[in-house]
């Protein structure tokens, strides 16, 4: 009787192994991201000190995350707006400084105009007093003899961050608590992005660090630590305008001037894994000074701060043909005393700069990955070129958007002195994409912490990036082409694994048009690398190229293009020729569509006016991914 | 007599100015003269400052030739201004005016409506009358497998329809075609969402397809290729039940409150001007 039962059970058990060792359910073993969630993590509403000063009195961050998730709005300007598809998430990200106070004081909150600043400021306003603008300024350079206690921001905080979980819907639509750290010491913009994990009881048990309580990154990254520590919440820093921060953004110096140690590189990595690589203010990939053989860096770089901290550091390079205008900003550079600004101020010399300081202290503290967001200022996420909002309320569509002064200012005397750049200059870019499960905070900020994550200039291009030993060309074909890519290798945003002897790494690579845009003309591997000097080194490689690659259907008198070249679909395999085994080197795609007409261009043909001839017509758009890193 | 003479001379001349400035405004008259004074140089200076340049100095403490330069400017900026006024351009220009109007709104509405002040009756109301703003769109679930060309999709679709043995036809579905950049399957997906995936034609595409489980459809044409579809459930428009969506009606609600009483006040400010209509339209 026993024999029995032990056989049975041990028959039994037999079976359970070998059957149920291998799942019925396919869904059981998939735990991969397979889900791409398309967003927007720095957008601006009337919260914002300057939005609302600016022309933004009205559209608030609901407006904001209705428009986000699909819904008609009706901009400042009066234009009917609506995204042609939805997002997938929206993080609303006004301004610390000063966050929600005008507004408030201008309504007369009395929690704010019985404090002897929001007194005068509500007397400023009545008035129409310039010196409102002045002392918003003293603010925003840190002076504390401006700012208000931070008691008053906690009703205000309490407000927007219980405003965001009304829109949250888990599953449907994401919408993160968050705002923007403005911190420009000596007019270098250092701005970051702080995004929460969590939910308004938890984030309300902070109040945001502005610039006004220090313009230091080291001290922003403290205080993240420190949320961390209090509430076991979680929230991360995104950098952004780069491009214009003069250097600073990826440096050689911390802020207190001592060189980049390892202590730096690890708190930056953990508080600041991402960077918004392009934006309405222009893209921040890489620059023709510093990528001198990449035919494709000059795509909306712009040249340094104009207008701002920078006119000092640059020079005028012709002003003869197109170059007679001095609105024509193409035609100014960093003096070549001040060229190494370009380094700091860029993603790809700051990734090749985070080798060269690694094989030093032996940390890579510019291991980060990529986003792309608005930066609008008008609680409008629309950075499409046929459907462009604008930065302002000056670059809200309308026929003379083109040649209004960004923020307002005109100054007349005509020699760039001073002013701020004409709105033909910004940019109708960009998109986060992340790879996650789900469409949840908790998912969509895990996918960003592993940088698995990647920007576009606007189009909806999907793009999947993994690298790995084991790869081959016949597993791009493959119907469970994504799932080779997890189990075989990894994706964008992680570390190559241990190398298998004499294999050089491949790359499994598949980009898809935006289903509503434009086809692919190539797809680009961007390799960086340091030699055994400790210098680093760039190259370009096209591993996939459409056959009509260089040809133009672009009808710019009516703002067209025709998908008869190009493709709608690549999915391929890449392998590095040049591969080095002792050498530190990072992999990132770069798929650039077809040509198409510039948001301007859209402009002419709607509008009907006249575009400047140094406006470029066409451009291609494109998308980057984050990096895969291999150490030797 | 000569007194008397002088007396009215002097009159006449005293109410020929007075009758001369009320047909033509002092205003009018210094058109043509740019008075420069410390307090509309003041406010021109802050006017066109850069608002987040660190390098902004405080007024009182310009050099000379930075306030000449200033003075040059302002002139500059006053005959273009004028000019521009004088042919009439502030009229027409669609930005200025809308601008302007912006500005006059702004200063007449305020927060004048006390969200937490709204009852639940209200709400009630506001959503019998609305209900046909708060509907589920239609929404269609499915899997699909994604294929380059048609010919691949079509042939796939015969080998699906002569494979019984459902353990086989799963291995099909599973390792068929080429790998798609979103999903393979959807769940009560509404168009809005479909069309973020396959474009305008492969939305229309997919959710044309009737209700299907046994069998699959297609091929259907997307902006990025050909799929074959297995069309599990579809649904239809859905009235919302008000207890779902409370907070989002009351605030649609407070909104339509606040863009009434902007409407209110602004009709107020309305009559107090008079209008002179002289389109023949009525």
């Amino acid at each position: 009787m026993f024999i029995n039962k032990l056989s049975i059970f041990i028959f039994s058990t037999f079976l359970s192994f070998s059957v149920f060792s291998i799942e019925y359910s396919p869904a059981v073993n998939k735990n991969y991201p397979d889900k791409l969630l398309w967003g927007d993590t720095h957008l601006h509403t009337n919260e914002s000190a300057d939005a609302w000063s600016i022309g933004n009195p009205n559209l608030t961050p609901s407006d904001a995350f209705r428009f986000a998730r699909g819904e008609e709005v009706t901009s400042e300007s009066g234009v009917r707006a609506k995204l042609r598809v939805p997002l997938d998430f929206l993080m609303v990200s006004d301004h610390a400084t000063y966050l929600g106070v005008f507004k408030r004081i201008k309504a007369g909150d009395k929690n704010l105009i019985e404090k002897p600043l929001g007194k005068r400021w509500k007397n400023y306003m009545d008035n129409d007093d310039p010196r409102l603008f002045t002392e918003f300024v003293e603010g925003l350079n840190g002076n504390q003899e401006v700012s208000f206690n931070k008691e008053i921001y906690v009703p205000i905080w309490k407000e927007i961050t219980e405003n965001v979980d009304r829109f949250n819907q888990p599953g449907i639509f994401t919408a993160f608590i968050g705002y923007e750290w403005t911190a420009m010491p000596t007019g270098d913009n250092l701005h970051r992005v702080v995004i929460f994990k969590d939910d308004a009881k938890k984030a309300q048990e902070i109040i945001p660090f502005s610039a006004l309580d220090s313009d230091k990154p080291e001290e922003l990254w403290k205080f993240l630590e420190n949320y961390n520590k209090k509430t076991g919440g979680e929230a991360i820093s995104i950098s952004h305008n780069s491009n214009i921060s003069g250097g600073r953004m990826f440096p050689l110096k911390n802020s207190y001037g001592e060189a980049i140690d390892r202590a730096y590189a690890d708190m930056r990595n953990r508080w600041e894994p991402l960077v918004e690589a392009t934006q309405v203010k222009g893209d921040s990939e890489t620059h023709p000074a510093i990528s001198p053989d990449d035919p494709f860096a000059d795509y909306e770089t712009w040249e340094g701060n104009i207008g701002r901290s920078e006119t000092d550091r640059l020079e005028r390079l012709s002003n003869t043909g197109d170059c007679a205008s001095s609105e024509n900003y193409k035609c100014y550079r960093y003096k070549k005393s001040e060229i190494d600004r370009y380094l700091g101020s860029y993603v790809r010399p700051a990734l090749r700069r985070g080798l060269e300081i690694q094989k030093k202290i032996g940390v890579n503290p510019f291991k980060f990955g990529i986003i792309g967001s608005s930066d609008n200022h008008t609680a409008l996420a629309a950075s499409a070129e046929d459907n462009f909002f604008g930065k302002f309320i000056d670059s809200e569509p309308g026929p003379g958007r083109m040649s209004n002064c960004m923020a307002g200012c005109d100054r007349p005397d005509g020699d760039g002195q001073g002013d701020l750049w004409r709105n033909w200059l910004i940019t109708a870019s960009g998109y986060a994409a992340v790879w996650a499960r789900e469409n949840t905070r908790e998912e969509i900020f895990d996918a960003m912490k592993r940088k698995e994550t990647y920007a576009t200039t606007g189009p909806r291009m999907a793009v999947r990036f993994f690298g790995g030993w084991n790869f081959s060309k016949e597993d791009s074909y493959k119907p469970n082409f994504v799932e080779i890519g997890y189990t075989n290798g990894v994706p964008m945003g992680s570390d190559l694994g241990p190398r298998e002897r004499g294999k050089s790494p491949g790359f499994l690579v598949m980009v898809s048009k935006d289903p509503n845009g434009a086809n692919i003309e190539r797809i680009q591997i961007i390799k960086g690398w340091v030699d055994s000097y400790g210098r680093s080194k760039e190259k370009i490689y096209d591993i996939a190229i459409s056959e009509d690659a260089g040809e133009n259907t672009v009808d710019v008198e009516n703002a067209t293009y025709l998908n008869s070249i190009g493709k709608a679909y690549i999915s391929t395999f890449w392998e590095d020729p040049d591969f080095n085994p002792n050498i530190s080197a990072f992999y990132y795609v770069r798929a650039l569509e077809i040509p198409t007409p510039r948001w301007t261009t859209y402009d002419s043909a709607v509008f009907g006016i006249d575009v400047p001839s140094y406006v470029p017509k066409t451009h291609q758009e494109r998308a980057y991914t984050s990096s895969i890193w291999y150490n030797p | 007599m000569k007194k008397k003479i002088v007396v009215i001379i002097g009159l006449i001349i005293g109410l020929s100015v007075l009758a001369l400035s009320t047909i033509q405004p002092i205003s009018d008259i210094n058109e043509d003269v740019i008075i420069i004074n410390n307090e509309n140089l003041e406010i021109f200076y802050f006017n066109n400052l850069d608002p987040e340049n660190p390098y902004n100095q405080d007024f009182s403490i310009l050099s000379d030739k930075q306030i000449n330069q200033l003075k040059k400017d302002f002139i500059q900026r006053e005959v273009l201004v004028r000019e521009a006024k004088r042919l009439g351009l502030d009229k027409i220009d669609s930005i200025i005016s809308a601008r302007l109007a912006q500005l006059g709104q702004q200063a007449l509405v305020g927060e004048s409506i006390n969200i937490d002040s709204i009852r639940l009756s209200e709400i009630n109301d506001f959503f019998e009358i609305n209900k046909s703003q708060y509907i589920e769109p239609e929404t269609i679930s499915f899997s699909h497998i994604f294929f380059d060309t048609e010919e691949q999709a079509k042939s796939y679709l015969l080998k699906l329809e002569k494979v019984a043995d459902i353990k086989k036809l799963k291995n099909l579905i599973n390792t068929g075609g080429i790998v798609f950049p979103y999903q393979k399957n959807y769940s009560k997906k509404p168009f809005s969402f479909v069309v973020g995936h396959f474009g305008e034609i492969g939305a229309q595409n997919i959710f044309s397809l009737q209700k299907d489980i046994k069998n699959w459809q297609g091929p259907i044409r997307s902006s990025l290729g050909y799929h074959l579809i297995n069309v599990f459930n579809k649904t239809s428009m859905k009235q919302m039940a008000l207890d779902d969506i409370l907070s989002e009606v009351k605030r649609d609600y407070y909104d339509q409150l606040r863009k009434k009483d902007t409407k209110v006040i602004i009709s107020n400010k309305i009559l107090e001007y008079q209008i002179i209509d002289e389109t023949k339209v009525n």
